[in-house]
């Protein structure tokens, strides 16, 4: 599904966290949304997933404009929270009851794979678990459109190694149009086949990885290094 | 198959590059045989953790090299076109001898030299030594 945005600018009261931004994701693409810390990447997937703020502007999915057009269409995974004081394969059967279209044989698949520990409550699983417990989820979601919220943030490299391989597999097999924001690319770095920079609520770069690659000879990883 | 030689994407050459030579590589060399199927599009991209249009790419390359062929259904096989062969290793070869000028050039060796140097080589068996006789 394309994903276009179009003049979008968030502001909450003095902050302008997006400004005026255009961007179109082309069905299938797996984009890299990639800057700093508060430069507007989240407000951008919040605002395409339908949950954020839209101060001016449109968001079209598939040519629809309307937020539940919009959240009906996109899988968001937020950066924090998904987590609820019951045990990962309850939460799974429990989203399986309120949410349509959510696969629960899917979520239990991807627990197994992405080691979530079973028999916990959420709220005392480690970061890295918490993150991977919030992949199991958003990857059993229905919607064309897959958004990533800092999927590797903060969390050890045992468990980005097994996100990133899930991720692999998961792309692999749906061809879903991914955003994945992220400062930290190194992990899915090969998976992205474009990165749009955001510096201050604007797309500062917008380029094909492997261009970027044959241009500077550089990973995009060591490319953004440089630029900040 | 399996994938003919286990390698590592390096991140900073662009990833569909790597992709198409390595493959164009094992089946201009015969690693691959004429006619076998390469990987199918997903099992690569799970393989290398790579995106799927990345690998689709390399396969269309490969293809209009004349490396590979594509049955609609069936998947990418590796093709026997001995003049398609002949154009990659020449191509090859030709980078090669491009990346071994530009090295020699940065000891001071400068093309019309560099014949000879690599003669005197091989006649010493391993060394171009003795530069004042």
């Amino acid at each position: 599904m394309t994903v276009e945005v179009e003049h979008v600018s968030v502001r909450y009261d003095a902050v302008t966290a997006l400004d005026d931004m255009s961007l179109t994701v082309a069905p299938g693409q797996v984009v890299g949304i990639l800057g700093i810390n508060g430069a507007g990447k989240s407000s951008l997937l919040r605002a395409i997933a339908g949950v954020g703020r839209v101060s001016s502007g449109t968001i079209r999915v598939d040519g629809k404009a309307d937020r539940t057009a919009l959240r009906a269409a996109c899988a968001f995974a937020p950066d924090s929270g998904g987590v609820y004081p019951i045990a990962a394969e309850r939460t799974g059967r429990l989203f399986g009851d309120v949410w349509p279209g959510f696969d629960v044989a899917a979520f239990e698949g991807w627990l197994d794979r992405l080691q979530v520990p079973r028999g916990r409550p959420g709220t005392t699983l480690s970061r890295g678990q918490a993150a991977r417990l919030r992949l199991a989820t958003v990857l059993s979601r229905p919607g064309d459109v897959l958004l990533l919220d800092e999927p590797l943030g903060g969390i050890d490299p045992a468990s980005r190694d097994r996100i990133a391989e899930a991720l692999a597999l998961h792309l692999a097999e749906t061809g879903r149009t991914t955003l994945v924001a992220t400062h930290e690319v190194t992990e899915v770095e090969p998976l992205l086949e474009r990165v749009v920079v955001i510096e201050d609520g604007r797309v500062a770069w917008d380029e094909e990885a492997d261009a970027l690659r044959a241009r500077t000879g550089r990973s995009v990883d060591l490319w953004l290094r440089r630029r900040a | 198959m399996t994938a003919p030689t286990r390698w590592a994407i390096d991140p900073s050459l662009p990833i569909y590059e790597q992709i198409w030579r390595t493959l164009a590589g094992a089946i201009a060399r015969g690693e691959i045989a004429p006619g076998e199927a390469l990987p199918s599009v997903r099992d690569l991209a799970v393989q290398l953790g790579v995106n799927v249009n990345t690998v689709q790419k390399a396969y269309r390359t490969l293809e209009s090299a004349r490396l590979a062929q594509s049955r609609p259904g069936q998947g990418t096989f590796a093709q026997a076109d001995a003049a398609a062969i002949a154009r990659h290793r020449e191509r090859q070869i030709d980078e090669s001898v491009a990346r071994l000028l530009e090295d020699l050039e940065t000891w001071g060796v400068g093309a019309d030299a560099a014949a000879d140097t690599v003669a005197r080589f091989v006649r010493n068996g391993g060394s171009t030594g003795g530069t004042a006789r």
